[in-house]
Parts: structure tokens; sequence; C-alpha cells
């Protein structure tokens, strides 16, 4: 859930829906003719969760299986910001900047990162990107050189450091793949007749390219901003941070979705206490009993799925939202 | 055919079904009355575009997991309703249907011969997307997804597949009756399968539209089976499970790890499966891990085919 009051103009706009269908009269009757203009100031916004972490329960934003789970670091690649006028690509204005924060950090909510000056006055379609980082990418103080020279070399949009705890917790890997050393079973096993071990806090760490260009976004049916002559207007790109834990990929309203965890633990392969990309990728999505029906992987942006990195790669390409809760199409064919 | 009016008729599956949605929570009265008086001239003309589909001659058997082969004698799947959207994306995001298809039939996925099976109707312009379900749909106004006549025809699955294998020179019988439906803990009311925004799917349809056809390969989701679990030749183990396989015989053991006693299932022609014991074939039920890789593999796997204007 995103602290409304963090965007407070932003958060009158969504709350009062007449207001909304009101702007979209005014601006689709437009002022032909007009070259008033106005400015337009981008923010970058990080879902709550990636600040705060989530906690087990079986409310909302709840992780619903008995994890709490918090991230230490949640490196973005973020930008450019793309703005058209109708969709038509010959209004396409660009701010061309690639921002790497760490979402994590960001306690404020929220960071002013591009702008737009002098934009004609009406409507525009929000568009912007989370592309692999180059070294031309600009390195927020909010992440160290080590890192940023990690995501330029590896070519990653993301970097995730975090730690999931529950005081009972158990990671149960698949028996085909498992190398638990000389840890010693707990004598319960998982649906899938996997060996459990005690572990009641796991690392992950993984970074991952995922591409992605959202937009055009909407928020409340209403897409894109409106620019308003001799006035500063502001929109946010948003990352959501919990579209790891999802049973889906959902496109839109995300009320229908479960938040679960232990799919997770169970891919501690060798019961290190740390899940690497190396144990995600070595994990087909069937090998897991977690992944049962309670997950719906059908509007995966990456298929074939073959294994759980790709699978956390597709969540990834998911996280990009508008003005909070907004909705953004998403493309990843470009990339 | 031909119209120059185009309002909201999509039923169901998408604008509709989500604004109905909406309307029931109370949030957006105004919106819905915009939608419902949408209809606008635009230029589009109403079409039908023939629909057909197509399998996939396997060549030889499908190898599983840890190089098992399969024969597979039966793969049906039902299809169908089929939506195709304006946008990159499907599903919530797909704000109006372009053309659909509400019907839903079993596609025969090892016959290669095209088969019409309906048509798409909508208007005519660009498709980006698709989204369909596997013969049971979701819609907002029911509690539990509706197996169509083609799942009811599969004993409400989506896929059946009746293959064989062989353990320790014995022909094992394999069959599965998947259902791929959306659930309260998914997305009730969206199609379960979408399309990834990283396939590629962009067509200007036009009156004369020749046709789209649908071709299934069934054989990269067989082949994400690991039936080795239930197969595998096992012995008695002290702390080990109270029956094991070894090939045709059902051994039941001591807690020492000794054989009590063991019975071969092949002398009344049956097979021997792990955990269940002597059984007249190996069934994929739910509680399998091979049901799950077939279900994970129809929603995530390898996509069909979209292809227009197939040649006659």
């Amino acid at each position: 859930m995103i602290n409304q009051q963090k965007l407070l103009p932003l958060a009158l706009f969504h709350r009062n829906r007449s207001l909304a269908v009101a702007l979209v009269v005014a601006s689709g009757t437009g002022c032909s003719g007009s070259t008033a203009t106005g400015d337009l100031d981008v923010l970058l916004e990080s879902e709550d969760v990636i600040v705060e972490g989530l906690v087990a329960g079986s409310e909302g934003e709840n992780i619903q299986d008995g994890w709490d789970v918090s991230f230490s670091r949640y490196i973005a690649a973020v930008g450019p910001v793309h703005l058209t006028q109708g969709g038509d690509a010959s209004t396409e204005v660009e701010a061309e900047e690639t921002h790497v924060v760490d979402l994590s950090k960001l306690t404020a909510g929220t960071l002013s990162l591009w702008s737009f000056a002098d934009l004609e006055e009406g409507r525009w379609d929000f568009n912007y990107e989370t592309p692999v980082t180059t070294s031309s990418a600009n390195r927020d103080a909010s992440v160290s050189e080590e890192d940023f020279d990690a995501m330029v070399a590896a070519g990653w949009t993301y970097l995730i450091d975090g730690t999931m705890t529950r005081a009972d917790g158990v990671s149960c890997p698949p028996a085909a793949l498992a190398t638990p050393g000389d840890a010693t079973p707990t004598g319960e096993t998982n649906a899938g007749g996997d060996d459990c071990y005690t572990a009641p806090s796991i690392n992950f760490v993984f970074g991952a390219a995922a591409g992605t260009e959202f937009g055009p976004c909407e928020i409340d049916e209403v897409p894109g901003i409106v620019v308003v002559s001799g006035d500063t207007k502001t929109a946010a790109a948003t990352i959501h941070g919990d579209h790891l834990f999802f049973n889906g990929f959902p496109e839109g309203n995300e009320g229908g979705i479960s938040r679960l965890a232990q799919w997770l633990a169970d891919c501690d392969l060798n019961l290190d206490g740390t899940v690497t990309a190396d144990e995600l990728t070595a994990i087909a999505p069937e090998q897991l009993s977690e992944i049962d029906e309670r997950f719906q992987l059908g509007g995966s942006p990456i298929s074939p799925l073959t294994n759980m990195y790709e699978y956390l790669r597709a969540q990834m390409k998911t996280q990009g939202h508008f003005q909070g809760e907004g909705e953004c199409a998403l493309d990843v064919e470009a990339h | 055919m031909s119209s120059r009016r185009r309002c909201v008729y999509t039923l169901g599956t998408t604008r509709l079904a989500r604004d109905l949605r909406r309307v029931a929570k109370g949030s957006s009265l105004v919106w819905f009355g915009l939608m419902l008086a949408g209809c606008l001239d635009t230029g589009q003309a109403r079409v039908q575009v023939p629909l057909s589909v197509a399998g996939t001659e396997l060549v030889g058997d499908v190898v599983t997991k840890g190089d098992v082969p399969l024969t597979v004698e039966r793969a049906d799947l039902a299809f169908g309703p089929l939506v195709l959207c304006p946008g990159n994306t499907a599903g919530e995001l797909c704000e109006t249907a372009r053309l659909e298809w509400l019907d839903a039939v079993v596609v025969d996925t090892l016959d290669v011969t095209p088969r019409q099976v309906g048509l798409l109707e909508g208007v005519t312009g660009q498709v980006r997307s698709w989204m369909y379900d596997l013969g049971i749909t979701s819609q907002l106004t029911e509690e539990s997804p509706v197996p169509l006549p083609a799942a009811e025809d599969l004993g409400d699955a989506s896929f059946v597949l009746e293959a064989r294998t062989s353990v320790a020179g014995q022909e094992v019988p394999v069959r599965a009756f998947v259902a791929v439906q959306q659930t309260e803990d998914t997305e009730l009311g969206v199609p379960v399968i979408r399309k990834s925004a990283s396939e590629l799917f962009d067509r200007d349809v036009q009156e004369g539209e020749a046709g789209l056809r649908v071709t299934f390969d069934p054989s990269p989701w067989i082949a994400r089976l690991d039936l080795r679990p239930l197969l595998d030749p096992g012995s008695c183990a002290p702390g080990g499970p109270p029956t094991v396989c070894d090939g045709p015989l059902n051994q039941e053991c001591a807690e020492d790890g000794t054989v009590v006693v063991a019975v071969d299932c092949s002398v009344e022609g049956q097979v021997c499966v792990q955990g269940r014991g002597c059984v007249d074939a190996l069934i994929l039920d739910s509680s399998t891990s091979g049901y799950d890789a077939l279900r994970l593999a129809l929603l995530a796997g390898e996509r069909p085919v979209f292809s227009w204007s197939p040649a006659p």
C-alpha cells in the first residue's frame, strides 16, 4: 500500500472521482490552438513494503504463510521517462536519465528525479523504463559504488537483498536437488514428501536483468497526467516490492492476489541460510511442492517459465506502477 | 456484416464483467454510465474471422525427465474461450476485446489436421494480445469457475493425457486429468492464460480476414513430467516407507528394513507405483508432482502458435 499522504495532490486526485472525471472532460474538450505550457516533475516512488517490509498475517498485503520479510537492499534502475500526446510518437518528449536507486533507503517514499519544462498543456501519456544498468546511469547516493559496478558488470535491472524470518520456519528443498550436508531434518516433510530443516531466518540475494518498458500508464481508468498552464504538476513512477511473493501475474487489480514465501524458503538447496540466483536457476517450478494450485502463472511476461529465477525475473517485470497503485501496460519486447 | 457503429459489447470475460464488479463495489457509477453510453462512430467494421485449431504429430516417444520415454496415445485439450485484445497486454488491461470466441472445443493435440471450430467475432483493427481459457471459465457472476461442454467431455478437465512407459520390461499405463482454472486465491473473472509481453503477436485485422489458426504441441508439456519418484525401483530400508515397489514387486517392509512380504503386481495384470502399491495404471492426480508439472506447463510452458490466414 502506498502512503497516499506522501503525494497529497495526487491523493486528492485519486480520492475524488468527480474531480477526475471533470478533469478528463476538461482535457477532452481541449483548448485547441493554445500554446500555454506547464511543467512536470516526476518522482521515483518506493512502495512502503520495500522500506518497511512485509509481515505475516491474513490481511491485505500480509505474507499469508507465516513469514516476515524485510529488505536491506532493493536497488533498481529506473528511467528514461517518456511522455506522448494521445500515443502520437511524433509528440514524444523524454527525460532520458536512468537512475540507480536503493528503494529500501527511500524512507521519505519519493525522490524527485526527472523534470519536464514547457509542456503543452493538456493530457499526456506517461511511460517509463526499468532498463538494465549501464555505466552511463546515474548512481544515487543510496547505492554503493561496489553495488553499482556489480549491476553494470552483470547488466542487472534489480539487485535485491532481503531476509525472511519465522520463529518456527523450515526450509524443505526438493529432495532430488537438495544438498543438505550435515543438516539434520526435523522429521517433518512437506506435501511433496521433501524433508524439512529448521530455518527461522533465510536470506535471499539476487540480481536480475528485467528490462521493461511500462506504459501507457493509468490510474483509476484515467490515463497519464494533465499539464496545466503556468503550473508544475507531479507524477510518480512507483516500484512495488511485494510482487516477488505474488501467486500469479495480475494485470490490473491485485486484490485477488495472495503473497506467499514458503516456496522461496524451500529454494535454499544447500541449507546455508541464503537463497541465491544459482539455486533458483536450478529449480523448475514443478519441483517445488509449494507451487500448487494456489499459483496461477498464465500471465507471466516471460514464457516458458523454466526455473524459479526466471519466475522471479518475470515478477520483476510487473513491478512498475504509476501514482501508487495505478497500472501500466508493459512491453518487454524491446529488451 | 459491416457496421460503422462500435459498442462495448464484450460480455462476461472482459470489460462489462469488470465494470460490473466495480459497480458492485460502489466505486464508479459515473464511469459505468459513460461506458454504457459509449457507442461511438469509429470507422471500424464488424467482422467474423474463422478460427481453426490443429495439433502436432509426435515423432516417437516423448522423453520425460530422467530420460524416461513416454509413448503418448491421447493428449486432448479443452480450448476456449479465446479473446483478442488491441493492446500489448491482455488480462484486466484488455479494455475492450477486439475479437472473441466464447465457445470451447476439445482439441486432439496429436492431430495435425486443421479443424475450423467457430468464428471470432468483433471489429476490425489492430490486435496485439490474446488470452484464453482451457474449457473452464471464471465468471464474476459465478462463485466457482464453470466447465464448458468441452471440459465436461473430458471429465471436467482441461487436459487429458493417456500414455505408456515401461518399468523392468513391464508396460505401465499413465493417465492424467488436469483442470486449469482460476480459484479464490487467484484472479477470478480473468482468462487463465494470457500472452506474455515477450511474445510477438500483431495483426491489423481487416474485413475478409482469412482466419486464425492455433496450433498446439503437447510434447514440451509432457516432457516436464518426472515419473521417477513414482516408478523408479526402491528397496526396503530401516525407517523407510512401509511399502516399496521394486519393479512389479510390491514389498511390505518391516521397521528394520527387511521385506515382510512381496506381491508380484503383474500376476494380476497390474503395475506397482511407489506409495500406492498394485494399481491398474499410474494416475497423475492432483496429489502428484506430475499433475502440477502438467498444470504449470499448460499455464506457463510453451505456448501454441498463432498463425493468420492459414493456407487451406
